[in-house]
């Protein structure tokens, strides 16, 4: 074995997720291609692990109300499209704002390194506005937060 | 947290996989030789990507066995330093927080790495997150987000192959119901950051 370059691309969690479900069906004959044949031991416990990791709620790409395409991820109508002629961030920082999709200061500073620093405070409003237009709006948080409360008063 | 590897391999074909088309007995023979496989510096195999280039089959002496070179990229799980990354706690000790990640378990965030405040409760094995008056389970199960600090590599096969190491000390990480916030909330905070800028002009005309 050789290893030629060791990262030739940075993917996405969404991106990974839709490369799982395209080898299933692969794999299970549900394409239609006529492929249908046993996967590997191995690969099978991989692919069962990463898919059930990636297919929990708890993932922003798989909340009921949000709009991940291969247009609002990496074309041109994507998030790095819309604020990259005005804002300065890195393709990491990219790559977190998809998986973890921000929509609070607090988680936005979480993902981009001295944020208070490199953006005023109404820019990062500005940017979790574009954020919630292109990956879509959250899902209200309410009865959670109010089970958390219940949570932390139980204990 | 995913990325792609460029490899190039000599990868052998059996016999008895002859009836499959060449690409999928090349993917099948790959994904068997790489899938859920630790690469030294590389990451953790989740599958092959897809295939760049492949030569001439040469079967083997005796065997019958076709072996090809074959370059071609694989998926790979590799966080970054500095990637912050949900995941849920598998379980609790007195040193520290062990995390899971369905496909990848060896995540561990020490107590150093976890915010000042934090007791770990012996009995009921869970740290806790004693601020401003309250108590803060990091119960078992319970998801959480982590920013991964360190990586550990290991070729000793006694030990986990690749650890991450991780932390829980900024604002945002540890349990993700701890943070969350209504959208009202969201807004009222929005709101009062764009009539400050307002203010903030306003006062600067006066003194002009």
């Amino acid at each position: 074995m050789k290893i030629l370059k060791a990262q030739t691309a940075l993917l996405t969690n969404w991106e990974v997720a839709q490369i799982l479900k395209t080898e299933a069906a692969e794999y299970s004959g549900s394409d239609g291609t006529a492929r249908e044949r046993k996967p590997p031991q191995n690969l099978k416990d991989m692919m069962t692990g990463a898919s059930l990791y990636l297919t929990r709620p708890t993932h922003p790409f798989n909340t009921p109300t949000s709009t991940y395409t291969p247009t609002s991820v990496a074309g041109t109508a994507s998030l790095m499209a819309r604020l990259s002629p005005k804002y300065k961030l890195t393709k990491a920082e990219y790559i977190m704002l998809l998986n973890l999709r921000p929509v609070n200061i607090i988680e936005f500073e979480m993902v981009v390194e001295e944020a208070g620093v490199r953006f005023a405070e109404s820019e990062q409003w500005e940017i979790l506005d574009v954020i919630k237009e292109v990956l879509g709006q959250m899902p209200e948080k309410v009865e959670q937060a109010a089970q958390a409360q219940a949570q932390a008063n139980g204990h | 947290m995913f990325i792609l590897t460029t490899l190039s391999d000599l990868i052998q074909i059996q016999p008895e996989e002859f009836g499959k088309t060449s690409a999928q007995a090349l993917k099948d023979s790959i994904n068997t030789k790489y899938a859920n496989k630790v690469i030294q510096q590389v990451g953790v195999c989740i599958c092959l990507f897809d295939l760049i280039k492949s030569s001439e089959g040469n079967i083997g002496h005796g065997t019958g066995i076709v072996n090809v070179n074959v370059e071609f990229r694989l998926l790979v799980f590799r966080p970054f330093q500095g990637e912050v990354i949900i995941g849920h706690i598998k379980i609790s000790d007195p040193t520290g927080i062990y995390g899971n990640l369905d496909f990848f378990d060896d995540v561990y965030i020490p107590q150093a790495l976890m915010p000042d405040g934090v007791r770990y409760n012996a009995a009921e094995k869970v740290w806790v997150w004693h601020t401003e008056g309250s108590e803060l389970f990091y119960d078992k199960n319970e998801v959480v987000r982590f920013r991964v600090e360190n990586e550990h590599w290991d070729t000793n096969e006694e030990r986990p192959p690749y650890r991450i190491i991780g932390s829980m000390v900024l604002s945002g990480l540890g349990p993700v119901l701890w943070w969350e916030e209504t959208r009202e909330d969201i807004e009222a905070a929005r709101q009062a950051c764009l009539a400050g800028v307002g203010n903030g002009d306003a006062e600067m005309e006066v003194d002009a």
